[in-house]
């Protein structure tokens, strides 16, 4: 059987060869909307009416004006975030966080892969650093954990490809030491971290009360028994309601964002820079799978309970993406009792960890997401988590007594 | 005639919160026929907005069978034929009747122009020309209820089903609506009227079902309720002593002073004659000489045994009970 198994993914491989890695995913996204759409909702959905129902929630939530205000809010802090840092003052203040990343990237430089993930300035020599993966030229020092002083890890950090251990680095390193160019790089660097993560929770915040309020607003005040008596069915109106709100919030997160490209390139032209980071784009076209994510989870949320509570529940389901990695290193743990395993897996696998998306956009300025493969890698896992939740959403509205 | 409308031994229960189950609607077993308008009335709680939730596919029926159009509600060809307005009218306050009404449309998958055509004819059907531009939040309480009638209507339904229609709706409102009922009537529309109203019951409805605690106490023919009874009432200044009564007593078949005038029964109008003198001895005036009929009020009351929800009062004692007669709807549930 393992024989046939290799054979097969031998031959797969052969002939696929590097689209392995595409294909796998293509089909299991191709399936879970097959499955949804072609099996599960057979009959029971069509575009037009759903389509209707996101029209009409679009217009009402505009019409509310409360979406408006959080976007013009929105808008201003982030034109201040955007600007003010370019000023002479606003450099000043991010004089300490530019010179201490400066250090860690320069740092990285020197270790081949040194990957110094937390530390204070000036603490640094002589603190504690453990060697987590210490294979040729893939060296990463994570403070706190094991002694670089001893003989292994400095044999260890002394062996990797040529690159210099940390002792060897140079003693009070300060932004000064670096060219300016390469200060104006990370600054702007540092500025648009803030600027994208403002923007993130802007558009999270404005995601985050529609998809609370859009259900029992309907259900308490009755504007649903005068829908769903129409041809149309409960699929139809959920995910016409759902795809309503995460237009809004698409479309803001798209606004904030031309705002602070459009701040970014008149900046970097007046520095004689590219003004379109492609890394920064395809980063950002993850945000508005992540925000469909958010909805699905609170509007599901609220059918079982009341807003308030549904939105915290919801909330710490969708925080819970912070520990999604932890939650994998656990599972593959050798010595754990299958009782713990299967459920830790199944979590793994159910537990949107989208909410890291977030928090990778700090990683994207340091090239995470360097490549369209790396985007898609992120979409399609978040594209599966969304088939599930919006199957989970048709099914617990459709138990629902009006 | 076609039943548009057929249950059977429908029944929803819900659970009670302290244990133990409420049953809202309990075995009703009711058929609508083709171009009538049937009035479903009943006290507050009876179970009216539960029977027709559960015919529009809101709620699942606990127990018993219904049919709409001798098919499934769930069928999209059988809801494109159905209007509905809710008790509760809320729509979206910050879109304009236009808009609101434009969506509905799309929700029967009605191209633009004849989405545009439909909106026209509601609009001016529901008399709210002037107001189209209007968001609904800036209109009152009448006129938000006249959107709904006219959503309810956007798609020209063969069967409309109305949950308190008059509600929040003005004396005026409630002409044009009463008016409205008979022109759908008139254009073969049939009509489930959920209502208290039983003065917009008298006037309007072919036949009504009396529902109390959830129970179809009787399925009648309005007019055979209300028809025209044997005898006269009179109507006259209120005669105080006994002495003066009397004689009046041992011509009529009965004689009350209620509301400050003396209400005196005849068997026969050719006993009025009689009266006169009598009157005028007792100092008093006739005021006016109706034919004896039963009032929808008059047999609701005998009908209903709960008060309902809302009713605090205990129910006074009819002026003239009757009590209803025998069951003879064309099918009825229990009691």
């Amino acid at each position: 059987m393992d024989a046939y198994i290799t054979n097969f993914i031998y031959w797969w491989d052969h002939f696929l060869g590097p689209q392995w890695d595409i294909v796998i995913p293509v089909l299991l996204v191709l399936t879970g909307i097959i499955w949804l759409f072609g099996v599960y909702l057979r009959g029971k959905f069509r575009f037009l009416p759903a389509l209707a129902i996101a029209r009409v929630t679009i217009q009402d939530s505009i019409g509310r004006m409360e979406v408006v205000i959080l976007l013009l809010i929105g808008v201003l802090v982030l034109g201040v975030n955007g600007i003010i840092p370019n000023t002479a003052q606003g450099r000043n203040t991010l004089d300490q966080w530019m010179n201490l990343e400066i250090f860690q990237e320069r740092l990285k430089e020197w270790g081949g892969g040194v990957d110094i993930t937390e530390y204070e300035t000036g603490s640094l020599p002589g603190t504690n650093l453990s060697v987590v993966n210490g294979e040729s030229g893939t060296v990463s020092i994570v403070p706190g954990e094991t002694d670089t002083g001893s003989p292994e890890i400095q044999d260890t950090l002394l062996n990797a490809d040529g690159e210099i251990s940390p002792d060897e680095r140079p003693e009070g390193v300060t932004a000064e030491e670096f060219s300016e160019s390469e200060q104006q790089r990370k600054m702007q660097s540092l500025i648009w971290q803030g600027a994208f993560l403002m923007a993130d929770f802007f558009v999270a915040l404005i995601g985050f009360v529609l998809a609370m309020v859009v259900l029992p607003t309907e259900l308490n005040r009755g504007v649903i028994l005068s829908i769903l008596p129409k041809p149309v069915t409960r699929e139809e109106y959920v995910y016409g309601k759902a795809l309503g709100i995460w237009v809004i919030v698409a479309g803001c997160f798209l606004l904030l964002s031309l705002e602070l490209f459009s701040i970014r390139a008149i900046f970097a032209v007046m520095d004689g820079r590219n003004p379109v980071d492609w890394n920064l784009v395809k980063a950002m076209a993850l945000f508005p799978f992540k925000y469909f994510t958010l909805v699905l989870i609170i509007m599901g949320m609220t059918l079982r309970m009341p807003e308030v509570p549904a939105a915290i529940v919801g909330l710490a389901i969708f925080g819970c993406g912070h520990f999604h990695d932890r939650i994998f290193e656990i599972s593959q743990a050798p010595d754990l009792a299958l009782i713990f395993k299967i459920p830790l897996k199944i979590s793994y696998w159910m537990i949107p960890h989208l909410s890291q998306v977030t928090f990778s956009i700090l990683d994207v300025f340091q090239s995470l997401i360097t490549s369209w493969e790396e985007l898609w890698g992120w979409v399609w896992q978040i594209t599966i988590y969304n088939i599930l939740l919006l199957w989970l959403l048709s099914y617990l509205f459709r138990r629902r007594s009006l | 005639m076609d039943a548009y409308i057929k249950t059977e031994n429908l029944v929803k229960e819900y659970p009670k919160p302290g244990g133990g189950k409420i049953t809202a609607v309990d075995k009703v077993s009711l058929e609508i026929y083709s171009g009538e308008v049937f009035a479903y009335v009943g006290p507050n709680g009876a179970g009216k907005t539960t029977t027709i939730k559960i015919l529009l596919g809101l709620t699942r029926p606990t127990s018993g069978t219904f049919e709409i159009f001798g098919g499934d509600i769930s069928d999209r060809e059988i809801r494109s034929h159905i209007g509905f307005l809710p008790e509760e009218h809320n729509y979206y306050p910050y879109l304009t009747v236009d808009t609101v009404l434009d969506f509905y449309a799309r929700l029967f998958g009605m191209g633009k122009s004849e989405r545009k055509k439909a909106v026209n004819e509601v609009v001016s059907m529901a008399g709210l020309e002037d107001r189209r531009t209007t968001k609904l939040k800036n209109l009152s309480k009448g006129l938000q209820q006249r959107v709904g009638l006219a959503q309810a209507l956007i798609n020209d339904p063969d069967l409309l089903l109305l949950d308190e229609p008059a509600s929040g709706l003005d004396p005026l409102g409630q002409a044009d609506l009463r008016k409205l009922i008979m022109q759908c009537k008139e254009s073969g529309k049939t009509i489930f009227l959920n209502t208290h109203d039983l003065s917009d019951v008298e006037r309007v409805a072919d036949r009504v079902g009396i529902l109390d605690n959830g129970q179809l106490k009787t399925v009648r023919s309005v007019k055979e309720i209300t028809s025209t009874q044997e005898g006269v009432i009179v109507k006259a200044e209120p005669i105080r002593e006994e002495s003066h009564l009397k004689p009046i007593k041992e011509i009529a078949e009965s004689v009350e002073m209620s509301d400050g005038f003396t209400w005196i029964e005849l068997s026969d109008e050719s006993k009025v004659g009689a009266i006169l003198p009598l009157l005028k001895k007792a100092d008093s005036k006739m005021i006016t000489v109706e034919q004896k009929r039963l009032k929808l009020e008059d047999f609701f009351r005998g009908t209903v045994t709960s008060r309902g929800d809302s009713w605090v009062e205990p129910l006074p004692e009819p002026r003239k009970p009757t009590g209803p007669s025998n069951d003879t709807g064309k099918s009825g549930g229990e009691g």
